[in-house]
C-alpha cells in the first residue's frame, strides 16, 4: 500500500521532474500501421492484370498529449488519468499488389466464374447455371453415387478427395495453370463431349477422330492429348509448388490409366462409358503397386526435362509411358514452374491514392490498476479506457472506379483497424506510467 | 414458420452485430428446431450430465451450427430443411463442446465463459470422460443423418474431423519449435486447420450436403469455411494478445504465458529477434508473467506482429469472400457475407 501511495503521488506532483504532467512526452508518435488487404482483386488503373488493393497509413502521430487530470484511488488500487482532446494526423496510401485475377469457380465447378451471374435476390440457386451445366452436374452426382458402390470406385474418388485441396491450391496459385485449363474452350468442349457420352452409354468418350477447342491461339487436340497434357500440367504445379504427394498420385493416377486401358498422351484405345467403369472395378492392386518405382523414376525423368538435362534415356522411358513432351508441352510446364517458383516473390506495387488525414480525438479517461510487490515496486496493468479513434475521415474524392467504391466501404467498417490505433496509442500511456513506476525518467 | 417475414426482418436489422440478428431473425426458426435436436441428442448423457456441462450447450454464440444452417440455406433457399440437417448442427456443437472440454483440461483453465469449466468442477477424470462422451454422441448423431448413399462420403469427413481435431489438439501440445520462419507459419497453420478450421468447413459441406447440394457446392462451401475458420482463429490469437477478459478468466497474453504459437507471436519472434523474451519463452527457454509479459506484449504491439496477423486475418476473410460469391444471392449469402467481414471488422474490447 505504502508503495502505491508513494507512486501516486509521484504521479500527481506537480513540481516533481518526474511527475506525469512533466515526464509526458507532447505527442505520441505510432509506428506504421498495416499495409491491410481491402480487396482479393480490383482493376488497377495503368496494370493489365489488376491486383490485391491494400491500406496503409504511416507517419502517424498524435498531439498534443497533455493531461487534463489524475484521479488517484490508493484505497483501490487505482488510478484514473484523462488526456485532454487531440488530433491523430497521418498519411494514407491505397495501393495495389499486382496479381492476375482468379476467374475460374476452383472452389466449384472449374468453369468461368462469368458464366455463373447473380440474378437478383432470393434467387433459386439453380438459376445460377445454365440447363446444360445442371444436367451435367446431375450427370457428375449420379456418376459419383455409382462409383461409390465398389472398393474400386471409392478408392478412386478417395484419393481424388485426399488432394483436391492441393490441386485446388495448385489453380489458385498458377495463372499459367488456369489460362492452360481454360484455353481455347478446349477442357469447356471436352466436358461436354463427355456428358453427352455418358448420357448415351455407346458413344465413345475418348475418339480420335475430333478434336476440341476452338483452335484460336493453340492447334486443337484429341481427347487424350488434352487430358494427359493437363495432367502434365497439374503435376508441375504440384511438384514445384510444395506438393509433393499430390504429384505423386496425379502421376501414379496417369500410370495406371495407362496399365489398365492403354491409353496415354500418344495412344487412344477408345471406350465407353460401361467400359471405363468396368476398367475401374477390374484394375487390381497388384498393377497400383507396380507404379510406385515407376512414378519415382518418372518424376525424376520430368524434372530433368524441365531442366534441360534430360538423357536419350529420360526420352525413352517417356516414350514407353506415352508422354508426348515436345518443346510446346515443355514451354508451358516450365511456364507453370516458373509460376510456382516466382509465388513468394514480392509483387510490384502500384499506388493508387495518398494522402494526409487528420481525425479529432475527445478527451478520455484511462484506468490503471496498480499492485504493490513484495520489494517495494509497484506494477502498473490498464485497465479499460474511452478512447475512441473515429472514422478516418480519409479524403476520398479522387477515389474513382470500383476500386475506390471497395476501398470507401471497407475502411468505413474496418472498427478493428481504429481498435488497433485505440489500442497503440493507449499503450503507450500505459508504457510511459510503468517507466514512472520503475524510476525511468 | 415465416421465413420470408424473418429474412425482412434480417435486412433492417443487419446493421448491428449480425449473429444475434441472424439467430433472432433470419434463423429463428431454424434455431428452435436446432435446441430442439441438441436436448434430443443430450437425453442419452443426461444422467452423466451436471449443470457445468449443460450450461456449455446453452452459452456460447453457436456461430458454428448458425454457419451451417445458412450453408444449408444457400441451396435450400427458404424451404424447410430436413430433419438430419438440424441433427447435423446438433452433433457439430456436441462436437465443438467436447473439444472445448478438453481443451480445458490440457490449458487448466479454471473458468470458460465466465463459469467454472468443468475440469475445474469435476475434476480431470470426469471431465475427459463427459468430453469423449459428447465426442462419440456427435459422431453417432452424423451416422444417424445418413439415409442415403451420398451422405455416406459426409460420415468420411466427419471422422477425418474428428481425427484432425484430435491431432490439431496434440500440434498444440507440441512445444518444439521449427527453426525457420517458414516452417513456424507452416505449423501455425496446419494447427489451426485441423484445431478449428476444419469445424467450420464442416459445417459449411455438411450443411450443404445434407440440404442435399451438390457435391462441387458443398466443396466449395467448404473453401468458404475453412477460410472462415482461418480468419476466426488467427483473429482469436490476436486477440488474445490485446483484450483482457478478467470476467471470462482470461487476461491478454495467455498463449505468450502458455509458450503456445500463435500467427502475431510467430511474426514477433522474426521482428523482435532470437533474443528477446518473446523469442525465449516460445522455445520454452523463459516464462513471461506479470511486468514482464505486459512489457513484452507492448513489445509486440510496436514491431508490427500484430498488424502482420491482422494482414493475414483479412486475406482469409477476402479468401472467404470469393468461395461465397459463386452461390446465388440470397438474405443467406448475405448472412455469411455479414458474419466474414465481422469476424475481421468487429471493435476491440478495452
Amino acid at each position: 500500500m505504502t508503495a502505491i501511495i508513494d507512486f501516486l503521488a509521484k504521479l500527481a506532483a506537480t513540481n516533481s521532474a518526474s511527475s506525469l504532467v512533466n515526464t509526458l512526452p507532447k505527442t505520441f508518435p505510432l509506428t506504421v500501421s498495416g499495409p491491410y488487404p481491402l480487396a482479393k482483386h480490383v482493376d488497377i488503373p495503368g496494370s493489365q492484370v489488376g491486383g490485391e488493393l491494400l491500406l496503409s497509413l504511416q507517419q502517424l502521430c498524435v498531439a498534443p498529449i497533455a493531461v487534463q487530470s489524475i484521479e488517484p484511488d490508493a484505497d483501490r488500487g487505482r488510478v484514473t488519468i484523462t488526456l485532454n482532446a487531440a488530433t491523430l494526423a497521418g498519411h494514407y496510401e491505397i495501393f495495389g499488389l499486382e496479381t492476375p485475377a482468379i476467374t475460374l469457380d476452383t472452389g466449384g465447378l472449374m468453369a468461368p466464374l462469368s458464366a455463373l451471374a447473380s440474378q437478383g435476390k432470393d434467387a433459386d440457386p439453380d438459376s445460377q447455371i445454365t440447363d446444360k451445366q445442371y444436367d451435367q452436374l446431375q450427370q457428375a452426382e449420379d456418376q459419383r453415387t455409382r462409383l461409390n458402390q465398389t472398393a474400386n470406385g471409392r478408392e478412386t474418388l478417395s484419393q481424388y478427395d485426399q488432394y483436391s485441396d492441393d490441386y485446388t491450391d495448385a489453380f489458385n496459385s498458377s495463372p499459367t495453370l488456369r489460362g492452360l485449363w481454360a484455353q481455347d474452350d478446349m477442357t469447356l468442349q471436352m466436358a461436354d463431349h463427355t456428358s453427352d457420352a455418358v448420357k448415351s452409354g455407346t458413344d465413345v468418350i475418348n475418339p480420335t477422330d475430333l478434336l476440341f477447342g476452338t483452335g484460336a491461339t493453340t492447334p486443337k487436340l484429341t481427347y487424350n492429348e488434352n487430358a494427359l497434357s493437363q495432367k502434365l500440367n497439374l503435376w508441375t504445379a504440384c511438384a514445384f509448388g510444395g506438393k509433393p504427394d499430390a504429384a505423386h498420385a496425379v502421376t501414379s493416377f496417369t500410370l495406371e490409366v495407362t496399365k489398365n486401358t492403354g491409353n496415354s498422351q500418344t495412344k487412344t484405345v477408345s471406350m465407353t462409358r460401361e467400359q471405363v467403369y468396368t476398367s475401374v472395378q477390374s484394375a487390381s492392386n497388384a498393377s497400383k503397386a507396380a507404379t510406385g518405382n515407376e512414378v519415382s523414376l518418372l518424376t525424376a525423368s520430368l524434372k530433368r526435362a524441365l531442366d534441360g538435362s534430360h538423357t536419350q534415356a529420360d526420352m525413352a522411358l517417356f516414350s514407353s509411358h506415352g508422354y508426348d513432351l515436345d518443346d510446346t508441352t515443355l514451354a508451358r510446364m516450365r511456364a507453370i514452374r516458373d509460376d510456382a517458383l516466382r509465388r513468394n516473390d514480392p509483387k510490384v506495387r502500384l499506388l493508387l491514392w495518398r494522402g494526409d488525414f487528420s481525425v479529432d480525438l475527445a478527451a478520455s479517461r484511462y484506468v490503471f490498476a496498480l499492485t504493490g510487490q513484495p520489494d517495494g515496486a509497484v506494477t502498473v496493468k490498464a485497465a479499460g479506457n474511452t478512447l475512441c479513434v473515429p472514422p478516418l475521415g480519409l479524403d476520398d474524392s479522387t477515389w474513382n472506379t470500383e476500386a475506390g467504391r471497395i476501398a470507401r466501404e471497407r475502411i468505413d467498417s474496418a472498427q478493428f483497424i481504429r481498435g488497433i490505433l485505440e489500442d497503440r496509442i493507449a499503450a503507450q500511456l500505459t508504457r510511459h506510467l510503468r517507466g514512472i513506476a520503475d524510476g525511468r525518467p | 414458420m415465416n421465413l420470408i417475414g424473418n429474412a425482412r426482418e434480417y435486412q433492417a436489422a443487419a446493421s448491428e452485430s449480425p449473429l444475434a440478428d441472424i439467430v433472432e431473425h433470419l434463423l429463428a426458426a431454424d434455431m428452435v428446431q436446432f435446441h430442439q435436436e441438441v436436448e434430443r441428442a443430450l437425453a442419452p448423457q443426461k444422467p452423466y450430465m451436471t449443470e457445468v456441462e449443460r450450461s456449455m450447450f446453452v452459452g456460447g454464440k453457436k456461430i458454428r451450427p448458425v454457419v451451417m444452417l445458412l450453408a444449408a440455406r444457400l441451396v435450400g433457399g427458404d424451404d424447410p430443411l430436413p430433419d438430419k440437417v438440424y441433427k447435423g448442427a446438433a452433433s457439430l456443437e456436441m462436437l465443438h463442446v467436447a473439444t472445448l472440454i478438453h481443451d480445458d483440461i490440457v490449458d487448466e483453465a479454471p473458468l470458460r465463459r465466465g463459469l467454472p469449466s468443468v475440469a475445474a468442477e469435476r475434476g480431470t477424470k470426469t471431465a475427459l470422460l463427459v468430453g469423449d462422451l459428447h465426442f462419440v454422441q456427435a459422431l453417432r448423431g452424423f451416422a444417424e443423418s445418413v439415409d442415403t448413399e451420398r451422405d455416406m462420403t459426409l460420415v468420411r469427413m466427419v471422422l477425418d474431423t474428428a481425427f484432425d481435431i484430435c491431432r490439431g489438439e496434440l500440434d498444440e501440445l507440441d512445444r518444439s519449435l521449427p527453426d525457420t520462419s517458414a516452417e513456424r507459419v507452416a505449423r501455425y497453420y496446419q494447427t489451426i486447420d485441423r484445431k478449428t478450421a476444419v469445424l467450420f468447413r464442416l459445417a459449411c459441406q455438411a450443411g450443404i450436403e445434407l440440404a442435399g447440394g451438390r457435391t462441387r457446392d458443398a466443396r466449395r462451401g467448404g473453401f468458404f469455411g475453412r477460410a472462415l475458420g482461418r480468419a476466426f482463429q488467427i483473429m482469436d490469437d490476436i486477440l488474445d494478445l490485446l483484450e483482457d477478459e478478467s470476467s471470462a478468466g482470461k487476461h491478454a497474453g495467455t498463449d505468450l504465458e502458455l509458450g503456445r504459437l500463435s500467427l502475431p507471436l510467430a511474426y514477433g519472434m522474426d521482428s523482435l529477434g532470437p533474443s528477446h523474451p518473446v523469442s525465449q519463452t516460445l522455445r520454452g527457454e523463459a516464462t513471461l508473467t506479470g511486468h514482464a509479459l505486459a512489457t513484452a506484449l507492448d513489445d509486440l504491439r510496436e514491431c508490427g506482429a500484430i498488424d502482420r496477423a491482422y494482414a493475414e486475418a483479412r486475406r482469409e476473410m477476402l479468401e472467404a469472400l470469393f468461395y461465397l460469391k459463386p452461390f446465388a444471392p440470397s438474405h443467406y449469402r448475405d448472412a455469411l457475407e455479414s458474419l466474414t467481414l465481422f469476424i475481421v471488422d468487429r471493435s476491440l474490447k478495452k
